[in-house]
This record gives structure tokens, C-alpha cells and sequence, in this order.
């Protein structure tokens, strides 16, 4: 894209945004942004109504003025539900359509909390969909995926365009792929963009959750499945990102009760014996480097039956909400 | 309305979406190469430090190339290992190289650390804001020798 043409662009659409703005004020316009106000209305009363004033009453450490600011200055990226499941699951893995949370369940989802775990849940089938080539029942499930999202009211996003996109990559394994990860980090972009980070927190949440369930249940058996098993244990280091970046919403109560899920998990994984070797960092020709040594995951049964336990009954808690 | 015009105006001249993808980020090494999700664009104040966190997962390898809009040099970056603040990387020792390739053997958190330079009487920082890019690359590391 030639930036220096955008920057034309944006001059010209600086006069237009004028000229609109003048002609707001003139006409004392009070037909804004119905939805806009909407999505503001419903945050707002969703930070008012969820401040958890009982935080010392949680399991949580409750972060200092000064972490709390240290990580606000931090953006934490999130490996997308896609990239997620391609880590854990190998690509030849049968596909259990059991898995995904059936799409008729959308209607019992009334909260904004479990709306936005769901919509995050359902990313993550769409993902799960895609990577099996279950081309039909991914375009029934983007098609949840939206209507979710509108009742968390998230616009802008689901356009004719992207569901034409769809369409027409449908034999397109990697081209879907890509649009899956596509609607995960623009989502979360116009989240991000309108300081709806709770509703954020909760989206990711619902779809890590989702991910790690749908990996952890694809062991059938721990002895035949164990590099599965092993890169569920390496998962350890997202919940870790991720609890750290949600830490920062923690004062609303939905997150906060999500929260302690997410670190729960992240304990069972940690508290798993491991064997570190020193780092060492190799510089071994022009512009490239190689990172030896780190943390090695040992292998261990218990743990994993512990975590798997712990997962199942998480996600269903999220999927089985009823009228909440 | 006056607060409204300014904040549309503001947003409309820092629309930096999609940066990453632009041809000031792209290496040609990357050829092969897939897409990480994580890869990002913002906007960021000269003379500003961005920070972000990124988890790179194991047995793999990746470019990172950061990059920004014409005119504004030099962009100085730093990877650090979350683990240990060990610095992975530092550009400024590399003549403020924008790329770098590494194998990573073991799953990692990391920071980049992406700072724009600017001499004092060169350009006034405080009149700026720029796009950056943190376009990232990765592939599984390939097979060497017999299984």
C-alpha cells in the first residue's frame, strides 16, 4: 500500500469529516451512532453494575497502582484460535465434530458475559472447522460467530464483502484459514480501538478456553498422544500471557471470574516438573540468530488427567450457561 | 462537538492499519514463509518507547521486521527474553539493522521493544505520530539428515 497516496486520502478525507461535522452542529443532528451509543450504553453499565467491590475476598493477587500501570504500557499479543489448534493438534488428527458447542445454543446465551465467552468459543470452532476442511459447517458457524457478535455489538466487521470472502475460498483451505485468523485480530482491533477491553477479555478468554478443550480431548489415550499432550503443557506460557493481560480489567467482575479459571489452569500446567537447560543465544551469520536451551516440559500423567479435569468442566460451564 | 471533530480528525491521520503487510516491512528472505498472527501495526510518538508481548512458540524459525514510515530514522529495536531480560537482540549494535531471523528451539515469551530516534533540533517529536510495523514471519525448522 503506498502510504504517502493514503496520506492524500486522508487530507481529502479530513475536508469531507469537516464539512460532516460542521453539518452535525448546524443541524443539532440526534440521530448519531445508534449502535455506537449502544455498545457505550451497554459497557458502561456493565463496568458500573460488575466493579467487584469484594476483591480481597477473591483468590487473586490484587495488583499495585504501579503494575497495574506498568502493564498498561504493554501490548500483549495473543496467538489467534487458529494458530492455536495448528500448534497442538498435527494436522492428521481425526476430526470430532462432538466437539465444537452446538450452534442451537446460541439462543440461551442472554448476558453480555456469555455472549462474549461464546463468541470467543465459537472463533474457535469456526477455526477447528476450517482446519478439518468442514467447509459447510464452518459457514454455518461464521454465520453464529456474527450473530453473536452483534449482540455484543460488534459492527463494522461482517460485512457482504467478508462473507462473500468466505464463499468464495471455501476450497480453499489456507485461504480460509487466514480469514479466520483475519475476523479473530480485526475483532479484537475494533474492541481494542473502542476501550471495550472487558468484552476483550472475555472473547479471548472464551476462544483459549475452547482451543485448550478441543486439543486436551483430542488425547484419547495419554501413552499414544503424548506430543499432544506435550504442547498442551507448553500452553502454559499463553495462559501466563494471557492472565497477565487480563489482569489489568480484573475490577470487572466477569473477567475477574474468568480470570481465576484461566489461572487455575495455568497453575495445573506450572506445577508440571520440568528441566532447564541455559539459554544460549548463537549468532550464526549475517541477520540470524538461533535460541538454544529454555524450559523443557517433563511429561507427566497425573498432571495432564488434573488439567484435563479442570478444562472440561471450565468450558462447559461457559458452553451449558442457561439464562445467565 | 469540538472534542468530536478532533478525535475524528486525530483518528482519521493515524490510521495505520495493516502497515505491517506494507512493502516497508516486507523481506524478500521471508519467502517460504507463513504469516504470524501476531504481527502488528500502531502508531507510535518519536522519542516514545512501544512495547509489546509476543509468544513465540518452539521449534521454529522467524524474521522480524520492523519498519516505519519514510523519513523516520533510525527505528531502534530490542527483542528481550521474558524469561531472564536477557536482550536477544539489539539493532543499535547492528547498525540499526530493521531484520532478524532466528531458530527458536524452546517455546518463549519475548518483548519487542521499538523506539523512532530523533535528534534533538530535527524534527519536533512532539508534532508526530507514526506507523509502525511488526511484521513477523515463522516456519517450522526443516528436517536436516535422516530421521
Amino acid at each position: 500500500m503506498n502510504y504517502s497516496l493514503k496520506k492524500e486520502h486522508i487530507t481529502n478525507a479530513k475536508h469531507i469529516a469537516l464539512c460532516v461535522v460542521i453539518f452535525l452542529i448546524l443541524t443539532q443532528c440526534n440521530t448519531g451512532n445508534q449502535k455506537g451509543n449502544a455498545a457505550k450504553q451497554t459497557d458502561t453499565l456493565l463496568k458500573t453494575e460488575n466493579k467487584d467491590t469484594s476483591l480481597k475476598t477473591a483468590n487473586l493477587p490484587i495488583l499495585t497502582a504501579k503494575q497495574r500501570d506498568s502493564l498498561s504500557k504493554i501490548n500483549f499479543m495473543l496467538p489467534s484460535p487458529d494458530e492455536i489448534l495448528s500448534e497442538i493438534i498435527p494436522a492428521k488428527t481425526a476430526f470430532n465434530s462432538s466437539l465444537v458447542n452446538p450452534r442451537n445454543n446460541i439462543d440461551s446465551y442472554l448476558g453480555t458475559k456469555y455472549q462474549s465467552l461464546n463468541l470467543g468459543v465459537y472463533l474457535t470452532d469456526f477455526a477447528y472447522l476450517n482446519l478439518n476442511d468442514q467447509k459447510n459447517d464452518a459457514l454455518e458457524y461464521f454465520k453464529t460467530v456474527r450473530d453473536l457478535a452483534q449482540k455484543v455489538n460488534i459492527y463494522g466487521l461482517f460485512n457482504q464483502s467478508m462473507y462473500d470472502r468466505i464463499q468464495n475460498n471455501l476450497t480453499r483451505k489456507d485461504s480460509l484459514g487466514e480469514i479466520s485468523k483475519e475476523v479473530y485480530y480485526k475483532m479484537l482491533d475494533i474492541l481494542e480501538s473502542a476501550k471495550r477491553n472487558n468484552i476483550y477479555a472475555l472473547i479471548a478468554s472464551g476462544a483459549i478456553i475452547e482451543a485448550l478443550y478441543i486439543s486436551t480431548m483430542t488425547v484419547k489415550n495419554y501413552t499414544d498422544y503424548q506430543k499432544i499432550a506435550e504442547k498442551i503443557f507448553e500452553q502454559k506460557y499463553l495462559l501466563d500471557n494471557f492472565s497477565e493481560f487480563t489482569s489489568q480489567f480484573d475490577e470487572d467482575k466477569d473477567v475477574r471470574s474468568v480470570l481465576i479459571d484461566v489461572i487455575e489452569l495455568k497453575k495445573i500446567l506450572e506445577s508440571s516438573p520440568n528441566q532447564k537447560t541455559e539459554k544460549k543465544v548463537l549468532h550464526d551469520k549475517k541477520d540470524h540468530i538461533i535460541i538454544n536451551g529454555g524450559e523443557e516440559v517433563i511429561l507427566d500423567e497425573a498432571t495432564f488427567k488434573k488439567f484435563k479435569d479442570n478444562i472440561i468442566r471450565t468450558r462447559n460451564s461457559i458452553t451449558n450457561a442457561v439464562n445467565k | 462537538m469540538m472534542l468530536s471533530l478532533f478525535f475524528l480528525l486525530n483518528g482519521l491521520s493515524q490510521s495505520c492499519t495493516g502497515f505491517y503487510k506494507s512493502s516497508n516491512c516486507y523481506r524478500h528472505e521471508s519467502k517460504g514463509f507463513n504469516q504470524y498472527g501476531q504481527a502488528k501495526s500502531t502508531t507510535i510518538e518519536l522519542n516514545k518507547l512501544y512495547k509489546c508481548q509476543i509468544l513465540l512458540y518452539g521449534k521454529k524459525d522467524y524474521i522480524f521486521s520492523l519498519c516505519t514510515e519514510d523519513g523516520f530514522k533510525p527505528l531502534h529495536f530490542r527483542i528481550v527474553d521474558k524469561s531472564n531480560n536477557d536482550v536477544i537482540y539489539d539493532n543499535a549494535d547492528d547498525n540499526y539493522n530493521p531484520t532478524i531471523g532466528f531458530s527458536m528451539e524452546k517455546t518463549t515469551t519475548v518483548t519487542v521493544e521499538a523506539e523512532i530516534l530523533v535528534e534533538k533540533g530535527d524534527k519536533d517529536p512532539n508534532k508526530y505520530r507514526v506507523c509502525l510495523g511488526i511484521q513477523i514471519w515463522w516456519r517450522k525448522i526443516p528436517k536436516i539428515g535422516f530421521d
